[in-house]
């Protein structure tokens, strides 16, 4: 199991879309203020599928996946 | 009595014409004024099956459905207990869930409003932009939620009856004709439209006075139906059915009276959990409409049920279940003409349709019928 990525959020942009939560659950939250929560910034090459499409999947591009 | 006319307006008349066999007035099968009635009085303060335990095994689990006409979410909260919240966003009215899964939070697909599997509200783009919006005051509309011999079951009701007051003696009469769906395997869902009043669907599940005509080659050649095998027993919400076997499937090698034969639990007012060798089912009533219903049926498999038998014993339950959607979307139009203001009952072969009717007369005008 190689790490390859690492996530990344503005929380300034998160509106708390929650789409991040809804596809990779394992490795985004909400805080107490509706804001993302990376609780797992390293998502292993299994794993990395899902988490780019959580990316993908902000409505309001607040996530980033850098290599 | 055989030239009775009753105008049935009088809870009074109505309530004593019960007494002496006479049934629900026929317009209680139409009236959409009356239908509306039923929707407050019944269909949201009624227990009614949501799915068995093992379907909400783990946190995170959830199911949706329909509780009457009120859509409902039931989920196994982080803390294992279980939730039941009103399927619709404080926002726009939208569902926050759909089907069934497991997830962390309920995320309304329509403009992400998200909350908590408490169904407290988790986060709503552009709030922190509203003027006022108090976000910790916005929770979804709880749903009572308990079980009950293995089984979910929860009422629109925030504060009912509790659910073993309400239905007892369901658990001991489970125990007593092995009414266990535990570790079977959920083999789909039988869905009927039906262009009936719900009662007529209900109360044609109640009685096995027509099953010799109805369902001949179906559930009447599978199982004894004269009023000496055919046992009903009623209580204040519950009633049962017990029918032993009357021609085993080909392929069972078992002798009749070695098969346990077919079992039947019903709560008032929607939900019929039944056993046999086989198959079990458990169907519920969802109204639709004054004139219209849906009959919902999750089939299981006994473990270890030969699969040949098994798909004969569904396909035995589904043809005999459109025979009822046949005779019961007949009777729709007897009830709806109005020449015939109350049907006269068979009080012996159909004393579960009077425990019905005297039920359901009771929730409407709090008469005891």
């Amino acid at each position: 199991m190689t790490t390859v990525a690492t996530i990344s959020a503005d929380i300034g942009k998160c509106q708390g879309y929650a789409n991040c939560m809804v596809q990779a659950p394992d490795h985004f939250d909400l805080d107490d203020d509706g804001k993302v929560e990376i609780v797992n910034d390293a998502p292993s090459d299994i794993e990395l599928d899902e988490v780019r499409a959580a990316v993908d999947s902000c409505p309001v591009r607040a996530l980033a996946l850098s290599s | 009595m055989s030239d009775r006319t009753v105008s049935a307006t009088a809870v009074a008349d109505v309530t004593a014409s019960m007494d002496l066999g006479w049934q629900l007035p026929a317009e209680l099968y139409s009236d959409p004024q009356h239908y509306e009635r039923e929707r407050e009085a019944i269909f949201h303060r009624a227990w009614q099956f949501v799915c068995r335990e093992e379907e909400l095994g783990k946190p995170g689990d959830y199911v949706t459905t329909v509780l009457g006409d009120v859509p409902v979410v039931v989920v196994r909260d982080k803390d294992g207990s279980l939730q039941a919240h009103v399927n619709v966003c404080l926002h726009r009215l939208h569902p926050v869930a759909e089907g069934s899964g497991c997830k962390k939070i309920l995320q309304c697909r329509y403009h992400g409003w998200t909350y908590g599997l408490d169904g407290s509200l988790k986060s709503a783009p552009r709030s922190q932009d509203e003027p006022g919006f108090d976000k910790s005051a916005m929770v979804l509309q709880s749903v009572a939620v308990d079980t009950l011999g293995g089984l979910v079951f929860a009422n629109p009701d925030p504060n009912p009856t509790p659910l073993a007051e309400f239905a007892a003696p369901a658990e001991d009469l489970m125990v007593r004709h092995g009414i266990d769906l535990g570790g079977w395997d959920l083999t789909g869902t039988f869905t009927y439209e039906v262009a009936a009043n719900w009662k007529l669907f209900a109360e044609n599940a109640l009685e096995c006075y027509h099953c010799p005509l109805v369902h001949n080659g179906t559930f009447g050649t599978a199982f004894h139906t004269e009023s000496e095998t055919y046992i009903c027993d009623n209580y204040v919400n519950v009633a049962t059915q017990v029918a032993p076997v009357a021609q085993a499937f080909p392929g069972e090698s078992r002798a009749s009276d070695d098969l346990g034969g077919f079992r039947m639990l019903f709560l008032w007012p929607f939900t019929y959990v039944s056993v046999d060798d086989y198959t079990g089912t458990v169907a519920r009533m969802q109204p639709t409409g004054p004139h219209t219903c849906r009959f919902v049926v999750d089939t299981f498999a006994r473990p270890g049920t030969d699969p040949k038998v098994l798909e004969e014993s569904l396909a035995m339950y589904d043809e005999t279940f459109m025979e009822d959607k046949a005779v019961v979307t007949a009777q729709q139009i007897g009830y709806h003409s109005g020449r015939v203001p109350q049907g006269r009952l068979m009080t012996n072969s159909e004393s579960s349709i009077a425990m019905f009717q005297r039920r359901t007369w009771q929730a409407l005008t709090g008469e005891a019928g």
